[in-house]
């Protein structure tokens, strides 16, 4: 550990490494993490936080359980690290999908308080882009998804944003849509291997 | 049903499935390659849609999590022999809601031991000398540490009475125990026609274990309330053929007890017959504060 200290301490010295690109990955981070470092977690925080939070808040909406369910996911982080295989996926992809999933089960206990009216629901769920607070370095590669979302056909984009956005399920997406089921679930495939497709199938 | 499962992969992908079509989609994910090739592919894709929505966090929240975690123990890490590893490296089902399902963060960890597990004495380290966070995050934090620490007992060892919780808390170590203390044992009950509810609950949150539950006719699922002065709120469901289910539930709020119905697949917004047992949750006295 105190060699990995060390080390990040000279790529922290390093000039052009504090903009996250040259610096220590996430894979690196983990792995540190799972060891118990906890400047290693703070700087794996410091890396994912943003893309943490801002999906969270995206779903729940909330700010204040947005900030419970963020510290929900980093304290899982932190207790998993040492069960993580590099193997099976990128960390930035575990983590995303972790926090994912608890945005959308906090966001369905709660919903399932009250009886939901998915129609309401739906025509608060659009948020203006400008809403997204976005880092500069970041901004072209967000264009280029915006884009390829664009190149979707509408059922295509909306089936995919009213489910990953909003939490609900296909079933309550093809209620929403008033489309069958079964389409619903066609145009989630087909959206995302699109979206897939034009990124270059990169993640 | 094999074909049902295959074409809601993207689904899946996207998280839009309830529990019953989760379970659905992962049993099939180990028997179909494809399948669960597809699952990476599509999860790759909402990676996408994940960034696009970055926003930066407010800023205290950074130094409360860190003080959270220097009070938090680190899970073990799993070695071959601790729990069968997928034969074809396929995803396991263990993670179902942090999200370890799909990329597969199971079975076939690192096999080096974690040195010096962080526990109390962590508490000076960086998280625990910025700024104290607000007792309330600390607390949460505590009270979320005892009962995952539960959980992933719960979900190892068959639980039906008081004494086993007991002996669980005891296999839990050092500052896991400290946690654990926050545990309030409720009640454990039979469930009509067989098996047993178990429950233990904390501040906020609440483990509740079902065990032995007797098969449901198709159609049917289990699902789990929360009643309190409010009516029922519902805290999860599980397949009717799935005989044993754990929950951790995180908001319990001024709930009174945890009821187990039986219900339409898929799951009702609101019981729909009578519970099949229940349990009440225990009026908790903070007790997590004790941590010195």
């Amino acid at each position: 550990m105190e060699a990995d200290q060390i080390q990040a301490a000279a790529l922290r010295a390093l000039p052009g490494t504090g903009d996250g690109v040259c610096g220590p990955t996430p894979e690196t981070l983990l792995a540190r993490t799972g060891r118990g470092d906890t400047d290693a977690f703070g700087a794996l925080y410091d890396q994912l936080a943003a893309r943490v939070y801002g999906l969270v808040r995206r779903v729940v909406r909330d700010p204040a359980q947005a900030e419970e369910v963020t510290q929900e996911v980093f304290v899982g982080v932190w207790q998993e690290a040492p069960r993580f295989d590099p193997a099976r996926g990128s960390v930035t992809g575990w983590v995303s999908t972790m926090a994912h999933r608890r945005a959308v089960d906090r966001v369905r206990s709660v919903e399932a308080q009250r009886a939901r009216d998915v129609r309401v629901a739906a025509r608060s769920t659009a948020r203006p882009h400008d809403q997204v607070a976005e880092q500069v370095e970041t901004r072209l590669e967000h264009e280029r998804i915006r884009g390829c979302l664009g190149d979707l056909t509408a059922t295509q984009r909306e089936s995919i944003t009213l489910a990953y956005y909003s939490g609900y399920t296909y079933r309550e997406v093809a209620e929403l849509l008033e489309l069958p089921v079964g389409t619903v679930k066609t145009r989630m495939r087909d959206g995302l291997s699109r979206l897939s497709d034009c990124m270059g199938g990169r993640s | 049903m094999t074909a049902n499962a295959h074409s809601l992969v993207a689904a899946r992908a996207l998280d839009a499935v309830d529990q019953a079509d989760a379970a659905l989609v992962d049993a099939h994910l180990e028997q179909c390659e494809f399948c669960a090739d597809e699952l990476v592919r599509l999860s790759a894709a909402t990676e996408h849609l994940a960034a696009i929505a970055a926003e930066q966090p407010p800023p205290g929240l950074r130094a409360d999590i860190l003080a959270v975690i220097g009070m938090t123990p680190q899970f073990r890490p799993r070695v071959p022999t601790d729990r069968a590893a997928p034969p074809t490296g396929r995803p396991d089902q263990t993670g179902q809601h942090d999200g370890s399902a799909r990329l597969g963060q199971a079975g076939l960890g690192r096999a080096r031991p974690t040195p010096g597990l962080p526990g109390r004495g962590r508490q000076g380290g960086p998280g625990g000398r910025r700024r104290r966070p607000g007792a309330r995050h600390a607390l949460v934090g505590v009270a979320a540490a005892a009962v995952l620490a539960a959980g992933a007992a719960l979900g190892t060892v068959t639980i039906n009475q008081r004494a086993e919780l007991a002996d669980t808390r005891a296999q839990v170590t050092d500052a896991q125990a400290l946690a654990a203390s926050a545990l309030t044992v409720a009640d454990s009950a039979p469930v009509a026609g067989g098996g047993q509810l178990t429950m233990a609950n904390a501040g906020n949150l609440a483990v509740v274990s079902a065990r032995d539950l007797p098969p449901l006719d198709a159609g049917k699922v289990y699902q789990l309330w929360l009643l309190g002065p409010a009516g029922a709120r519902s805290a999860g469901l599980t397949a009717g053929n799935s005989r044993s289910a754990d929950w951790v539930v995180g908001n319990v709020g001024d709930a009174e007890k945890v009821a187990l119905t039986v219900e339409p697949a898929g799951g009702s917004a609101q019981p729909t017959t009578d519970p099949v047992g229940a349990v009440a949750l225990k009026a908790h006295q903070s007790a997590g504060r004790k941590q010195g």
